[in-house]
């Protein structure tokens, strides 16, 4: 990261190859489509490159990056539903595949959730950030990660799992 | 520490999120407690259920794509198979014959009369086609002989390319 503050293409090149699978990844499941996360994920390629120098190797580098991400994505989605907000992504925009049961049901019940409950558990399971990395992307406290990734745990267990029946 | 207590620390614990002393509590709780043990599982198991998600890669999307495709070749292929009864025209168009090649071999070709109206199985037409087929060493004499010395050409098969140069010679 010291290189590409220096405007050093090249490692910028190495940098963006390693990142953008990820930050597709992560778009995806936010925005629910592969073109608009592959425009989001080379816009936020592209702001790394112009805020570099605002990195200030402090806080984890993924969390720098995914905050950027964050906004852009969020950014994406208002821009696409101007009345809608992320909250209200439909859930059927699980892909082209609802022949894949399982994932498609994890996609609805995920979409359903609280937008700062599903990015905390978007960033958790599916990214590997630590709840520190999240609290440092949400610019909130940890005990707060900890408390949404709970509410989205328990809102999606009782989406994914049977009921209990009482008694 | 009480159930909803342990309970609400418990997706911290499968993350490995918690100190060290609470930690320690929530597995003293765990020991004894089986209702929390049991929602322990369920909080796993939901997290086991999630990395199902997974993004569509480019191999998935071109086997879907694949899929829809054979599936549109498997309707034109529907639309394309003659039906099973036939009307003059479909038996036409089956045979690649025009009307007066029809009203030559029409007394031939077995036939059902529904109401005044002529109708041809398919599988009739086909048996009785089975039946006109000649041997290509025939047919090619028969194109010799039938075409006042010119050739027919596409009657002739590959095989009997000899047989075509030399009647050419003449």
């Amino acid at each position: 990261m010291v290189q590409v503050k220096s405007g050093d293409a090249h490692a910028f090149r190495v940098l963006s190859e390693r990142y953008r699978p990820r930050l597709e990844r992560f778009a995806w499941r936010l925005l629910g489509d592969t073109e608009d996360a592959q425009d989001a994920a080379q816009e936020i390629l592209l702001r790394l490159w112009q805020k570099a120098s605002l990195y200030r190797n402090q806080g984890s580098f993924d969390g720098f990056v995914y905050t950027l991400a964050r906004h852009i994505c969020i950014r994406q989605r208002e821009k696409q539903y101007k009345t809608e907000r992320l909250d209200e992504i439909p859930v059927t925009a699980t892909g082209t595949t609802p022949q894949w049961g399982l994932a498609a049901r994890v996609a609805a019940a995920v979409r359903r959730l609280p937008q700062q409950q599903r990015l905390v558990f978007i960033l958790s399971e599916y990214e590997g950030l630590t709840y520190e990395q999240i609290a440092q992307v949400l610019g909130c406290p940890k005990g707060t990660v900890g408390s949404r990734k709970y509410l989205a745990v328990r809102a999606l267990t009782h989406a994914l799992l049977p009921e209990e029946t009482e008694g | 520490m009480d159930c909803p207590q342990c309970q609400r620390l418990l997706t911290a614990y499968v993350d490995d999120e918690i100190e060290k002393g609470e930690r320690d509590r929530v597995e003293a709780h765990l020991a004894r407690c089986a209702d929390c043990r049991h929602q322990h599982a369920r909080v796993t198991e939901t997290l086991r259920l999630a990395a199902a998600w997974f993004p569509e890669d480019k191999f998935g999307r071109q086997a879907l794509a694949l899929q829809q495709q054979l599936s549109r070749l498997e309707v034109l292929l529907l639309r394309c198979q003659p039906p099973a009864v036939m009307t003059e025209h479909d038996v036409m168009a089956y045979l690649a014959i025009g009307e007066a090649e029809l009203c030559l071999v029409l007394s031939e070709l077995p036939r059902i009369d529904i109401a005044g109206e002529c109708r041809f199985l398919r599988s009739s037409i086909d048996a009785w086609l089975r039946d006109q087929e000649v041997p290509a060493q025939l047919a090619s004499e028969r194109a010799i002989v039938g075409g006042g010395g010119e050739v027919a050409g596409p009657l002739l098969p590959p095989c009997v390319g000899q047989t075509r140069s030399s009647i050419a010679l003449l």
